[in-house]
């Protein structure tokens, strides 16, 4: 007994033994971020947090690293995670109080919320006035971001007038005489003749008129007043409401299940994937779809591809249709994407807060489209130098996919500044890779750059019930109106639908959405 | 009447066949579609509904996989993984397997504190913080000591300990032989099925770490094979529910396509599949051994 009372201490002792040398000898990897931060010379430390597209990730050691370091004379310590497994990972960094000096985010969320409000980020609004690049972010952009007025985030450019737009076969309609779709009615007869007289000239009825995908993703609106993530229309009590309840999506609902009927809509769409169609249209079989200005790699138009399939293919906009109240445009949201806050944790630090700031100030700079070459330094630096991140094509810099999440800087820290002038779209024009997709990219800019747009009001606020309740609200009247299209539910249930979808916590939504933009002084507004 | 009998099984043996075939070719049939995809170039995947023979084969994915060595270096930090933390796991298993089939002081209480993880589990954050204390964060430990011991496992193990006549130690005990060596040298052989068995199955859950590569590991240096797969299988046929303005932002550094995906899960599964044959033939021999020996 004596002896197996020894054995079991022993091993006991053994398992003890081996895990802390196992632990010990990692002691030193560990990155704590403090750092006094007075002293010039001696490089601060700064540990950033942030979710990536890049693949290969960006790895915290490296040629690009050292040359963020020597710049700024800074000690960057970065971590990216897949934007794909980002929220587990920033949810259980937060919550233990492992915040780091800078955290990136891909939107305002309710986790932004929640944590803003405990107090987890330090308030920005005294600082931007001092860095021209974020000084130059207009007052509408920072609506979107702002929690009673206080800035914590620092936002990305994306252009608010980005995002698919209806896009058609212009050949088709050249090829069967059709003129350009300006309604609802004319688009039918447009679909149902893509679908039924041949447009493709194989003899083969393989063509379908309208794209449409599962859960209505990219939403078959043709301007504001039909969008169904817009808040566009009111109620009897004067409050602003989401568009997928509004009347107009009961239009187009009929619309839709009229064309599915008269099979101008895949018998499948309701399983279809947006990436299938995608697949579809680059293969030269579907007539009306969505595509955004410039080049959605390969979850989108493919113009080589669709060149192979369909030589001729032409493919246009679709202008927004002129809508019953005399308006006619195309909704948009805020112009940016992805931001950076920071920690809480330096209010006492303002040297290395202001070292922070004016790195991200200078990674914000606009260089003119025709000045991105390597003549350039800044470009040339953010870019990894020619030759090792990048190369020139046809005055384009083209990035060396293997290199880049190595040597490049602009890999590791946003870098899109301020744009006014819509010159972002024109990049897009001038990177496009083909002669069928510069065509395309030129119609499309000009199109966006002459088209009137309504700005989305629901994003220039935060509402806390939006965002807790939106995502699944908008999957009901999603699955019920998928149900309409197909003919499982009948249309005349669109009052009950909008019914159960006030009872399930739309009408607190819509009361909220409303009390804010009145707090806020923001309302829908054409521009 | 013994024709007829045989011309029925005979029958029967022929839909035994081409029933087996079928459900073989539906087992292989997903990994001929990944070896032809990803030899196919992205312009034939897109055309075809179901692509059966690549028009030309192309190795435009496999170049952009040897490219960047990222793929091979994660393959290796897995395979790492996965035989130290299966040996690690087995050895302190085994060991309190078998202490806590033994008679001793505080068994009961070691059982409970045992059963009482097995039905309340810590959870991520206070487990995120212990990683985080004992300096695990960014070691490639931290994939394998955290989750060293399978409460599941440890209990079943127990019985199987528990199962082995006690006469056997006695035994050797008169023998002269101590705790350890009764341990090592009579308990452990007779062990062998469970081991291999055991063995298997932390086996498979560390080739699989995922989440835990994510939450503890920031260095992508030391992620393991199943984050960067995800990473380019994920990127390539983006999710339906990922924002215009990130395809847009993506597009500017364009992702893997389908093709690359199919290749990189192929050159991942590879290491699987040459070593499963043997592993199987091993487990099978040892379940035999100890069915005779027991």
């Amino acid at each position: 007994m004596k002896l197996k009372n020894a054995m079991v201490l022993l091993l006991s002792l053994t398992i003890t033994a081996s895990f802390t040398a196992c632990s010990g000898s990692k002691e030193g990897s560990s990155a704590e971020g403090s750092s006094n931060g007075g002293q010039s010379d001696k490089p601060i430390t700064i540990t950033l947090f942030d979710g990536t597209w890049e693949n290969p990730v960006p790895e915290p050691k490296g040629p690009a690293v050292d040359a963020i370091n020597k710049r700024f004379n800074v000690d960057l310590q970065t971590q990216y995670i897949p934007f794909d497994s980002y929220d587990e990972k920033v949810a259980v960094r937060m919550a233990s109080g492992d915040i780091p000096d800078v955290i990136g985010a891909e939107s305002v969320d309710a986790n932004f919320v929640k944590w803003a409000k405990q107090g987890a980020y330090l308030p920005l609004n005294d600082f931007i006035k001092d860095y021209p690049n974020l000084n130059a972010i207009p007052a509408s952009d920072w609506d979107s971001l702002k929690i009673d007025g206080t800035i914590y985030g620092i936002p990305d450019y994306f252009s608010g007038k980005g995002g698919k737009k209806p896009v058609i076969r212009k050949d088709w309609l050249d090829k069967l005489g059709l003129p350009m779709p300006t309604n609802y009615e004319e688009l039918k007869a447009v679909a149902l003749a893509f679908t039924k007289n041949d447009p493709d000239g194989n003899g083969k009825a393989d063509t379908l008129g309208l794209g449409l995908a599962k859960g209505f993703t990219y939403d078959p609106s043709f301007g504001a007043y039909w969008s169904s993530s817009t808040w566009y229309h009111k109620n009897d009590q004067g409050q602003l409401i989401p568009g997928n309840i509004a009347q107009a999506n009961k239009e187009k609902v009929q619309f839709l299940s009229e064309l599915y009927q008269a099979g101008a809509i895949s018998k499948d769409w309701a399983i279809t994937t947006y990436k299938d169609v995608f697949k579809d249209f680059n293969a030269g079989k579907v007539g009306i779809w969505y595509e955004q200005p410039g080049n959605s790699g390969n979850n989108g138009l493919d113009f080589d591809v669709l060149r192979q399939n369909a030589p001729e293919a032409v493919v246009v906009p679709i202008p927004a249709f002129k809508q019953p109240d005399g308006q006619q445009g195309i909704p948009s949201g805020p112009a940016w994407y992805r931001m950076y806050m920071i920690s809480a944790k330096l209010k006492d630090q303002p040297e290395k807060v202001k070292e922070i700031l004016e790195m991200l100030n200078e990674f914000k700079t606009v260089v003119p489209e025709d000045k991105r070459n390597p003549q350039n330094e800044w470009i040339d630096w953010l870019n990894g130098h020619e030759g090792t991140g990048y190369t020139m094509k046809d005055g384009i810099v083209q990035p060396d996919l293997n290199q880049r999440s190595k040597v490049a800087p602009a890999a590791y820290i946003m870098n899109q500044g301020w744009v006014t002038d819509d010159s972002d779209l024109e990049v897009f024009v001038k990177i496009s890779a083909t002669p069928e997709g510069k065509a395309f990219n030129r119609a499309m800019t000009d199109y966006l750059k002459s088209s009137k747009f309504y700005v989305n009001p629901v994003k220039r606020i935060i509402s806390t019930s939006y965002m807790e309740k939106n995502t699944e609200l908008s999957q009901y009247i999603s699955d019920e109106t998928t149900k309409m299209v197909v003919g499982q539910r009948p249309i005349s249930d669109w009052d009950k639908m909008v019914e159960e979808y006030m009872s399930k916590g739309g009408k607190e939504v819509i009361d909220q959405v409303n009390d804010e933009m009145k707090k806020n002084n923001i309302q829908g507004e054409w521009k | 009447m013994i024709r007829s009998n045989s011309r029925l099984s005979r029958a029967a043996d022929i839909i035994n066949y081409c029933v087996l075939i079928l459900i073989g070719i539906a087992m292989l049939f997903p990994f001929y579609y990944m070896v032809i995809v990803s030899f196919s170039s992205y312009a034939d995947f897109v055309q075809q509904d179901m692509l059966l023979w690549p028009k030309t084969w192309v190795l435009d994915a496999y170049e952009f996989i040897l490219g960047s060595k990222v793929l091979f270096r994660s393959i290796g930090v897995t395979i790492f993984v996965t035989v130290a933390a299966t040996l690690f796991s087995l050895l302190l298993t085994a060991m309190m397997a078998y202490a806590l089939a033994r008679n001793i002081m505080g068994q009961r209480y070691f059982l409970f504190m045992i059963l009482f993880t097995f039905v309340f589990s810590a959870g991520i954050i206070p487990t995120y913080l212990v990683v985080k204390e004992t300096h695990l964060l960014d070691s490639i430990w931290a994939l394998i000591i955290p989750s060293a011991i399978n409460s599941f496992n440890l209990i079943v193990m127990r019985q199987f300990f528990l199962s082995i006549p006690n006469e056997l130690s006695e035994a050797a005990l008169i023998d002269g032989a101590n705790d350890l060596q009764i341990f090592s040298r009579v308990i452990l052989p007779l062990s062998k099925p469970s081991l291999a068995a055991f063995g298997l199955f932390y086996a498979v859950s560390n080739w699989n770490a995922y989440f835990n590569a994510i939450l503890y590991i920031s260095d992508p240096a030391k992620w393991t094979v199943q984050v960067v797969l995800r990473q380019i299988v994920v990127l390539g046929q983006t999710k339906a529910t990922l924002s215009d303005a990130a395809q847009m932002a993506m597009a500017q550094n364009p992702p893997p396509t389908e093709t690359v995906g199919m290749a990189a899960i192929l050159i991942a599964t590879i290491p699987i599949l040459v070593v499963y044959p043997f592993l199987q033939k091993h487990f099978a021999k040892g379940v035999m051994l100890g069915a005779v020996k027991g």
